[in-house]
């Protein structure tokens, strides 16, 4: 799931070599860390969250399908 | 060439160039919009050692070059869930029609995943991009329709406004075009941001 959320990251953004994606394995849940360039936040974050709204969907329907929660984290690379 | 398997079609030449200029000509496109597969390559010896290759060729997809169809398919390929799309290009939107065994998750909860797509997809491409799957469009529009137009004649029959929930442009539009064609009867948006809510009303209160 970390290829795919770079993936749509790297899509998004105008500095696609700074997104990186981290995973954090849980019993149930894995948790996605998304990092970015500051001035790409805007990008993957969307007007009124709209585009970090549809990607947590994306990953929803990916986690239906696997029986796992993924939980996407966005998170400003100082 | 040799056989037809669809729009796919083999083409035998003595070399890679003499048998993709073989399909240029049978497909009357030229090769930038081809695909093409090398199937075989053959060495004669009949006293003379000549060589033969078999591709198959088929055409484009003339949309297939759009970064977010590019995107799709790279996409898809990771996505856990069993899908498939097509694409058209139409009055200057692309439309991806999704099908597949999964494709009841994308239109679960008022077709979320399906919208997501939409909203991704166009934010990497220049053209308008709309998904579709099992005419959910046709039937959320028709629905939708139905709805508010029962909703117009409770207005006009007690004559008491009603306020409809948030909405985003494209459900608006559909809300303003079938409202008004209630004679007699009129919309209005409020509120602000990208959803909003409607208010019918008679056409007389808004005098």
């Amino acid at each position: 799931m970390k290829e795919l959320v770079e993936m749509i990251a790297k899509a998004l953004v105008d500095i696609p070599e700074k997104v990186q994606v981290s995973q954090l394995e849980g019993e149930q849940t894995t948790i996605l860390e998304l990092k970015v360039a500051p001035e790409d936040l805007g990008k993957v974050i969307g007007k009124q969250g709209r585009t970090a709204r549809a990607i947590r969907v994306i990953l929803g329907a990916a986690g239906m399908k696997l029986k796992r929660r993924f939980n996407l984290e966005i998170i400003e690379k100082p | 060439m040799l056989k037809e398997k669809n729009d796919k079609q083999e083409f035998l030449g003595r070399n890679l160039e003499d048998a993709i200029s073989l399909a240029e000509e049978a497909f009357k496109r030229p090769r930038t919009q081809l695909n093409y597969e090398i199937v075989a390559e053959k060495t004669k010896l009949f006293g003379i050692k000549t060589k033969e290759i078999v591709i198959i060729a088929w055409p484009k997809d003339a949309t297939s070059d759009f970064p977010a169809a590019k995107f799709l398919s790279g996409f898809l390929s990771l996505f856990p869930l069993e899908i498939n799309y097509h694409t058209k290009a139409k009055d200057d939107i692309l439309y991806f029609i999704f099908d597949g065994p999964d494709k009841h998750i994308l239109l679960r909860k008022d077709g979320a995943l399906l919208l997501a797509f939409q909203h991704i997809l166009n934010k990497m491409s220049d053209k308008k991009v709309q998904t579709d799957c099992d005419f959910f469009r046709k039937r959320k529009e028709k629905e939708l329709r139905e709805y508010v137009q029962k909703i117009a004649r409770h207005v006009y029959e007690t004559g008491r406004n009603e306020i409809l929930d948030y909405m985003n442009p494209y459900e608006r539009r559909i809300v303003h075009i079938a409202v008004n064609q209630i004679p007699g009867m009129t919309t209005e948006s409020i509120d602000n941001g990208f959803l909003k809510r409607i208010k019918i009303h008679s056409a007389k209160a808004q005098d």
